[in-house]
């Protein structure tokens, strides 16, 4: 076993990792939250979810996250009269991303929360660092 | 004659006196053995009244003296306490980071009182059929928070309310840790320097 200061910091880093990818996913679903197929008919774009697990790292022995997988949302697509659109069916129906924006927003506020618990964590960490190291000083 | 190995007595009396004050970090036994080995070297040598005089100051435990020495202790306990704090903050960390992992349960280490109450000798198992004691390893075994503030639909029983909190309880601790073996280093260094 490491020391925990410093098995902390790399928890924390881990979990910054994560919540740093799942930041990127949700900026992906916004920015693609009206991007429809090409051609007449085609499917637009799916929304992509991340799934975390926890996982164990043998040099620490301390419980890590990590991204298990990006996985698509299978709901239906939203459809929307539009005959003027180049995707559109033959009906004049558009089909449109799956991606609800309050959705999106919601889950960056929790992974911009998780992201500053995790930086919090590290901050702490070195304060305890620094704590120990100022016992050496004179005061 | 005497009154030489009077002032002689006198002046490393009072050295030992001083070494042992200000070395603190020596154990109570650390002590005997200076005395012991003062003694067996000039007893031979001293009239009665001056053994006396040594044994008196070396065998007789000092209630003063016995008290300062067991303060030796605080260091270990105080270096004791920092790994179990270290070991608190690393959990926390844990549960930070999994606080969107789902199905993640939420631990702590065992209390710091519980790691000395479990503290006991083992039984050596010297046959197969032996009933084991089980290995007391609480200081390092997480275990599961006693009342989660929130348990989520995925599972997962952190809260982060409550990690920030036990967060800064081990903030305040390692604080006060540092404080106190710094007040003690610097009452070293006093008796030290004088």
């Amino acid at each position: 076993m490491i020391d925990p200061l410093e098995a902390s910091l790399k928890i924390a880093g881990s979990g910054l990792e994560a919540q740093s990818a799942r930041l990127r996913i949700v900026s992906e679903n916004l920015a693609n939250a009206q991007s429809t197929g090409s051609l007449a008919g085609a499917s637009p774009y799916r929304r992509k979810t991340v799934t975390f697990e926890s996982e164990m790292d043998q040099l620490t022995g301390a419980d890590l996250v990590r991204v298990k997988s990006v996985g698509v949302d299978r709901s239906p697509f939203r459809t929307e009269l539009d005959p003027g659109n180049p995707a559109a069916d033959e009906k004049g129906f558009v089909k449109l991303p799956n991606v609800n924006v309050l959705m999106e927003m919601s889950d960056m506020r929790e992974a911009n929360r998780s992201y500053e618990a995790n930086l919090q964590i590290i901050q702490q960490t070195r304060n305890l660092y620094s704590m120990t190291i100022g016992l050496l000083r004179n005061s | 004659m005497t009154a030489g190995v009077c002032l002689i007595l006198l002046v490393v009396v009072g050295g030992l006196t001083l070494f042992r004050q200000g070395s603190r970090s020596r154990s109570q036994s650390g002590g005997n053995w200076i005395s012991l080995i003062f003694r067996l070297s000039h007893a031979p040598k001293l009239s009665a009244s001056h053994k006396i005089l040594v044994l008196d100051k070396f065998s007789r435990p000092d209630p003063v003296l016995d008290f300062v020495m067991q303060q030796v202790y605080l260091f270990d306990l105080a270096s004791q306490q920092a790994r179990w704090l270290t070991m608190r903050q690393a959990s926390v960390a844990e549960n930070i980071s999994n606080a969107n992992t789902p199905g993640f349960k939420a631990g702590d280490v065992a209390p710091f009182n519980e790691i000395f109450d479990g503290t006991a000798l083992q039984m050596a198992a010297t046959d197969r059929n032996h009933l084991g004691a089980g290995s007391s390893d609480a200081a390092g075994a997480p275990i599961a928070n006693g009342t989660p503030w929130e348990v989520s639909y995925s599972g997962n029983s952190v809260s982060i309310e409550q990690e920030m909190i036990k967060s800064g309880e081990v903030y305040r601790a390692y604080s006060m840790n540092t404080s106190i073996v710094k007040a003690f280093n610097d009452m070293m260094m006093a008796s030290l320097k004088g």
